[in-house]
């Protein structure tokens, strides 16, 4: 019997419509995932991890299959009212049961499953870069179909099976199975889980948590996976232990559990009926009234009611409705979410920022969109289809309301949904701000959410109901609607990137505290009026063929529309016309004509281009800067900035030269070398061919001058020069002096579509600061910048000379020494504060809202001062500027000579009022100070190893500066997150990992594992001893213009001042790429006699080597590390009183005792406590005794 | 005095099916009575006078009111109760009825919680008003249903089906409230009972395939046949013997024996007897004689 039954099951599903429809869709899903070549570098595309990664995030579309199988299987009965027909023939209830779940569950998975096939198909059938293939294992794909497909889809199957079962409701299995979607998404964010792009890197124990969490397995995946090198994931397959196979393990043993509670609760053989309490019924005293007829009226008045109420309805069914409550409370959860650990619970370092306004929009921004969308999708055919799916028209139908009061009470009730979100995500930030005593609320910036995200979500269901308004039924218009919601956010794919049809695209209007919505240019509002117009006509002629009585057909509605237009109607019509033609010409206008614009396509072609006609020149010698003047005159009303450019360059090559050739980069007018000719100029390229009659000889320098104006045309956005906080670096005007390899096509893949040679990679450093060649030296420079008269503009160089004239502020400013060409020019409101502090004129540049830390930044910045002259040397100027710049800018900080720029949300707007948090203020600050030492006084020749003397100094001075300021405590968060940079950047990173020394742009390594070996060496030399090689160093190479310093040399300072027993371990740190796990396997405690404490501990050492093939061995381990005894955690020690114990214990073997003696009750025992040693576990480093 | 004229009314399906066939009616205050088998067309005429479908060919005016071509105006002037209708879930009779009034055009509050309470005791759904509609029976909902097609003022009231799932008791009820109202404005009255037809219909059609085949006063259409019924009790097993001997036009089981009726100018054989014929017989008749193509004229 049961056979029977199964059978009749998959007869009946097969016929199901739906199973080839997902069938195919997933396959092409498939496809088209494989085909994409997305992993990180060095992974291969068809790697075990990449086809893990790609399947289990895919598994979580499943749910919506197992949905649809889940009610076909248990609700048809009902639907179809085959209840009594079947509840009273013999068959058992296990039967049932198990033959639907069966059913259920074998054709999800069926349904699913081609997902994998067209996979593989498109890992191999496209044009991926097959080096980046490996040969086909089956086993890869096979292995995540077993351990991640299969059981994901069981545990799906039995939790929406079980609601079907229990509710036998439909509604109730859709709302489940988006329930467990956006729970997933939900509990991503909450635990930080590696799925959602999060700038904190997550802490061991919210990882463990997620990885039994996570019913997909996803979080468990990533957690065995977090840091695997390129190499293991190309060649490993997952191990079937540790937390994920305790995730699969309990999931499927809870979904078990689930599947047999669902079993006992199910009531087999009741048909379903919902028995309400009935009220008690008072007994009223009534009159009875006899029925009178009553003439209805049917003025604007009347109608006007019938909308009201008409609205009112609609409103009270979808609030009351299951999905909308289910998307309002994750909406609000999110929303609460988000703020709380951005606001509250901190951000990098754990610190959060003030709560402004702009702040927090920002964080509800994106989920608003995605939930506003999701309302609309659903809600949208319900409202219109509401009345057919209660078989509610034909009474509806037949009264005399007009086709434009329903259509208008639907219409207003679908935009009141996004509109309720927008409402309660501002109440919500509201009562964060009041919360947080903050009440600068801004009121008109919350209102612009409406206009900037309100519009686009208006012109949506705009759309939505003209789609519903022609389908021919409620599934058709949602899944319709649905679609073009999917078309419309992924454009870029089909080539439909002009924001004029790409149906949706609105730019995202930004805003920062200095300078508002200003950057933001026009485009968003042209193109409201045109998405607008648009929906209005949609609008329009949805009214005209609104479904009223018998649903017609296409031919007919065209029919209807044709007819009955009343003259007002022409005029709205034709008003809208014009509205939308109008808008979308102005558009065009400004970004085809004004602005040039270039699809992706065109910008290749245009590289392609470039590189065939002037990559001979890139040969060609060039000259180098020796001098700087510039005449830089910023306009920030107009959004324009002038420079008159007046340079020295120099021959440094041994040949004469006779060509020179230039790039432009903003286009150049009057541009002059020397006596040189100008015998090639390309307009379209922007090119510059100079000839000298007379060759320019070796050593010799020639004059160099150029004209430019940079403006804004069109909707062009340009953040470098705004109404307010205008920051104009070189880089963005200079011309390149050659030929620009940069501008070259980079994909190999195009290269080769278009038949360009192979590229061979140049290095070039990334770090801080940055550098266009190894010949470039120091420079002299000069230079007059003005601005509005209601501006300061700042500059590098001392001041020299301040005036008005003609209604606007000059500066006069000229560097009293040779200093690196990394000069910019900024021009904002600002309020200053100077200080002078021991020679030293100490100048802040802020916005006159962000005045919080600028009395911790002058702190820190004398702290820094002090502590480094007194180390390694004078400082190189008479003034320190510091000057806040917009939150547009993606860094933290930038360090030019005598100037740092800050950026206003990472320094002037983070809270670090609570004395007890991490002071991030502090640590820029004393981080930028020090560049200029590390990088301006000390500059390092850009080569491997270069950025260990710019950014490896750099955090060496956070660390010791901080410790002086807030005790070891300080150290403690600073390591820890370097410690956690190297690790994942490491294992993301697909090259060959270089040694610290021969670092050339892997951040993961100087701004996290430089700071590591530093202060390894700190304790293994002292402090002292350290600083006396920095001094060293930074003497030898102060006045010299050339870039020189190097690692090799670094390495030979360290080795003078080291015992010779010490070295073996110096070259281990620096020459290899050595890691260590570290840990304490058991501690404890007795008191002695005398009253004092002995403590054993038991540590455990390990080192590790990572050989060039990505191959991790295990070495010999015989080196001093510290040991600390604690009376608090020791990342809250503040000073000496909480240490009872803080030496080098000399470790060489895999496990050691030690003994200790204390004076007081020790509380915390820790190995390696401030981080010395690249350790992947930080848990096991420290207990609690 | 309120007129409908229905003139030559056709709805043909793309499929070239023809729901409504060339129907010419002319209907004026009072009740009239639409007999005719389930899919004969009934619903489509009444979905099509209530402004709901659009005919393919011909006219519908209402007090020289063109239907198709002004269904807004119609509207004003109609109560519709519909063969099956739902209602929206989880809102009460009291509520849902007080919407439907406003969307009658009864704007007036008082005027409106008058009219509401009133209809809700005339169908007996008073002491039921706050519970949801949803939760009603079906006779329950019936009742709901008569009692929004009476909100406003309709002229036009068009009941299809109307007593179906009411017991006796209720149905009685209706049927002469609807005889009450029915005298100053025009009632239609779609039904395949034939005893309700009878018992408050002065003149009535019956609808065949989509067109009209008789109309008129009941009582004189049954006199029309007058003197050619005749009944016989027979055996169970002779029925297909007599159907192919005879015009059978009815076989009924009368306290357990088999009684059929047949039409005949004269009697058909011994054991037959004379009967006056009721609206049934009537009914029976022409509808036997359509299907045996032979024409009756009776307009």
């Amino acid at each position: 019997m049961f056979k029977k039954l199964l059978q009749f099951e998959v007869f009946y599903q097969l016929k199901q419509r739906a199973f080839p429809i997902f069938a195919i869709l997933f396959l092409a899903l498939g496809v088209f995932v494989g085909r994409q070549g997305f992993a990180s570098k060095g992974v291969n595309f068809n790697s075990v991890f990449q086809v893990y990664f790609h399947t289990s995030i895919f598994t979580l579309g499943s749910v919506f299959i197992i949905m649809f199988f889940a009610i076909s299987a248990m609700l048809r009965d009902k639907q179809h009212n085959m209840e009594s027909l079947i509840f009273s023939s013999s068959i058992k209830k296990s039967h049932y049961f198990w033959s639907r779940f069966i059913g259920t569950f074998l054709f999800s998975a069926l349904a699913f499953s081609p997902f994998l096939i067209g996979y593989i198909f498109g890992n191999y059938f496209s044009s991926l870069d097959p080096e980046r293939l490996g040969d086909f294992r089956l086993m890869t794909y096979l292995q995540p179909w077993f351990y991640i497909v299969l059981p994901n889809i069981f545990i799906c199957s039995t939790i929406v099976f079980s609601v079907s079962t229990i509710t036998k409701n439909s509604t109730a299995t859709y709302v489940s199975a988006v329930f467990i979607y956006m729970l997933y998404f939900v509990s991503s964010i909450f635990l930080n889980s590696p799925l959602m792009a999060q700038a904190v890197p997550a802490s061991p124990e919210s990882m463990a948590i997620a990885a039994l969490a996570d019913p997909f397995g996803i979080a468990a995946f990533f957690e065995q996976t977090q840091y695997w090198t390129a190499f293991q994931k190309n060649t490993q397959l997952l191990s079937f232990s540790g937390l994920f196979l305790w995730n699969r393990f309990v999931w499927i043993v809870v979904s078990i559990g689930i599947l047999l509670g669902t079993y006992g609760l199910f009531s087999f053989r009741k048909i379903s009926k919902k028995v309400k309490k009935e009220p008690i019924q008072k007994k009223e005293e009534v009159q009875l009234l006899t029925y009178q007829p009553k003439k209805g009226l049917y003025n604007f008045k009347a109608q006007k009611t019938a909308f009201f109420s008409l609205l009112k309805l609609e409103i009270k069914s979808v609030f009351k409705s299951l999905p909308f409550i289910a998307v309002l409370l994750m909406w609000l959860f999110i929303v609460f979410s988000e703020l709380y650990s951005t606001v509250i619970s901190g951000g990098e370092y754990g610190v959060s920022v003030y709560p402004f306004t702009n702040q927090l929009i920002d964080l509800i921004v994106d989920p608003l969109t995605i939930f506003s969308l999701i309302l609309i999708v659903f809600y949208s055919s319900e409202i219109v289809w509401k009345e057919r799916s209660a078989n509610f028209n034909n009474i509806i139908d037949a009264v005399p309301v007009k086709n434009g009061v329903f259509f208008s009470s639907k219409f207003s009730a679908l935009v009141l949904l996004p509109m309720l979100l927008i409402t309660s995500g501002i109440l919500m930030c509201m009562i964060f701000q009041i919360g947080l005593n903050y009440t600068n609320f801004e009121l008109s910036l919350y209102a612009s959410l409406y206009y900037h995200y309100g519009v686009q979500l208006v012109v949506f269901s705009m759309i939505a109901l003209f789609v519903n308004s022609l389908a021919k039924s409620k599934y058709l218009g949602m899944g319709i609607f649905g679609l073009i919601v999917m078309l419309s956010l992924k454009s870029g794919m089909l080539g439909l990137e002009h924001p004029l049809t790409s149906l949706g695209f609105m730019p995202r209007a930004t805003y920062n505290n200095m300078d508002g919505f200003n950057s933001a240019s026009s485009l968003f509002d042209h193109l409201a009026i045109y998405w607008l117009g648009l929906g209005f006509l949609l609008v329009f002629i949805s009214f005209k063929v609104w479904n009223r009585g018998v649903i017609t057909n296409i031919s007919f509605k065209l029919k209807e529309l044709k007819q009955g237009w009343a003259t007002i109607q022409k005029v709205t019509f034709t008003l809208c016309m014009l509205l939308f033609i109008g808008a979308g010409s102005l558009v065009f206008y400004n970004v085809n004509i004004v602005s040039d614009y270039e699809t992706s396509n065109d910008n290749l072609d245009f590289s392609e281009n470039y590189e065939r006609k002037y990559k001979k020149y890139e040969s060609l010698e060039r000259p180098y800067l020796t001098s700087r003047k510039t005449e830089v005159a910023i306009y920030p009303e107009q959004r324009m900035y002038t420079v008159m450019a007046d340079y020295m360059l120099k021959n440094k090559s041994e040949e004469p030269l006779s060509e020179i050739f230039i790039t432009e980069r903003v286009s150049l007018k009057n541009i002059k070398i020397g006596n040189a000719r100008l015998v090639e100029h390309d307009t379209f390229s922007g090119t510059y061919l100079f000839k000298f009659d007379k060759p320019l000889l070796p050593n010799d320098s020639v004059r160099y001058t150029y004209k430019l104006k940079s403006e804004l045309k069109g909707y062009d956005t340009n953040r470098t020069i705004v109404n307010n906080g205008s920051y104009i670096g070189h880089r963005n005007f200079e011309p390149v002096l050659g030929y620009g390899s940069g501008l070259e096509i980079t994909s190999r893949i195009e290269r080769q579509k278009r038949g360009l040679p192979k590229r061979i990679v140049e290095y070039n450093s990334a770090a801080h600061i940055v550098l266009d060649d190894v010949k470039n030296e120091k420079i002299s420079f000069e230079t007059i910048v003005s601005t509005d008269s209601d501006q300061t503009a700042i500059s590098s160089g001392s001041l020299l000379k301040e005036w008005s004239e003609n209604n606007r502020n000059y500066y006069h400013y000229k560097a009293s020494d040779k200093i690196l060409p990394a000069v910019a020019y900024f021009s904002s409101k600002y309020k200053t504060k100077k200080t002078t502090y021991k020679g030293i004129s100490i100048e802040q540049y802020y916005d006159v809202n962000h005045n919080f830390n600028i009395e911790e930044i002058e702190n820190s910045v004398k702290h820094t001062l002090d502590y480094c002259q007194e180390n390694f040397g004078a400082y190189a100027f008479d003034h320190v500027r510091i000057a806040e710049i917009p939150s547009h800018w993606p860094f933290g900080g930038f360090a030019h000579p005598g100037v740092i720029s800050m950026v206003e949300d990472r320094l002037y707007l983070s809270d670090v009022s609570n004395e007890e948090i991490f002071n991030v203020v502090a640590k820029r600050t004393i981080h930028e100070v020090s560049h200029q030492w590390w990088g301006h006084t000390l500059s390092a020749k850009p080569i491997a190893g270069g950025s260990l003397f710019v950014e490896g100094f750099a955090k060496y001075t956070e660390a010791v500066v901080l410790e002086k300021m807030y005790g070891k405590r300080a150290l403690y968060e600073l390591t820890d997150n370097a410690r956690r940079r190297y690790f994942s950047g490491r294992s993301f990173d697909g090259a060959i990992e270089p040694s610290v020394y021969m670092v050339t742009d892997q951040g993961y390594i100087s701004y996290g594992k430089a700071l590591t070996v530093m202060l390894a060496l700190r304790d293994l030399i002292g402090e002292k001893q350290v600083n006396i090689v920095l001094k060293t160093i930074t003497d030898r190479h102060r006045f010299i213009n050339k870039l020189e310093a190097n690692s090799i040399e670094l390495l030979a300072e360290i080795y003078k001042v080291t015992p010779i027993k010490q070295h073996a371990l110096i070259n281990d740190w620096f020459k290899k790429v050595i890691t260590y796990d570290l840990g304490i396997e058991e501690s404890s405690y007795k008191k002695l006699i005398n009253g004092t404490y002995e403590v054993t501990v038991k540590v455990k050492a390990k080192r590790f080597e990572t050989m060039d093939s990505g191959e991790v061995k295990q070495i010999s381990i015989d080196e001093p590390i510290k040991i600390g005894v604690f009376t608090t955690h020791p990342s809250i020690v503040k000073d000496d009183s909480s240490i009872l114990y803080y030496e080098s214990n000399q470790i060489n073997k895999e496990m050691t005792e030690i003994k200790i003696i204390v004076k007081e009750k020790p509380k915390y025992i820790s190995i390696d406590p401030y981080g010395t040693r690249s350790d992947e576990n930080l848990v096991d480093n420290v207990i609690s005794l | 005095m309120n007129v409908l004229e229905i003139k030559n009314l056709s709805k043909i399906y793309p499929n070239g099916v023809k729901a409504l066939d060339g129907i010419n009616l002319k209907i004026t205050n009072g009740m009239f009575g639409l007999l005719g088998a389930n899919g004969a067309g009934k619903s489509s005429l009444m979905r099509t006078i209530a402004s709901l479908q659009e005919p393919t060919l011909g006219s519908i005016s209402f007090n020289d009111i063109d239907v198709v071509k002004q269904p807004h105006e119609i509207r004003k002037q109609l109560g519709y109760l519909p063969q099956e209708f739902g209602v929206y879930p989880k809102i009460s009779a009291e509520k849902l009825l007080n919407h439907l009034a406003i969307l009658k055009g009864i704007i007036d509050r008082k005027d409106r919680k008058n009219q509401v309470t009133a209809l809700l005791q005339q169908v007996n759904l008073y002491q039921h008003r706050k519970k949801a509609v949803y939760t009603f029976s079906g006779g329950m909902r019936q009742r709901f249903g008569i009692a929004q097609a009476l909100l406003a003022n309709p002229k036009l009231i068009i009941v299809d089906e109307p007593t179906a799932g009411l017991d006796p008791e209720e149905s009685n009820r209706f049927l002469n409230l609807l005889s009450e109202i029915g005298e100053n404005v025009i009632v239609i009255l779609s039904t395949h009972i034939v005893e309700d037809v009878r018992d408050l219909c002065p003149k009535m059609a019956i609808l065949y395939n989509g067109k009209i085949i008789t109309q008129g006063n009941p009582s004189e259409l049954v006199a029309t046949i007058n003197g050619r019924i005749w009944s016989k009790i027979i055996p169970k097993k002779d029925i297909d013997v007599y159907k192919k001997a005879f015009d059978v036009i009815s076989t009924k089981l009368v306290s357990g024996e088999t009684q059929i009726r047949v039409l005949s100018e004269t009697k058909p054989e011994t054991g037959f007897e004379i009967i006056a014929p009721n609206l049934e017989d009537f009914y029976f008749a022409t509808l036997f004689n359509q299907t045996c193509k032979k024409s009756l004229s009776y307009v």
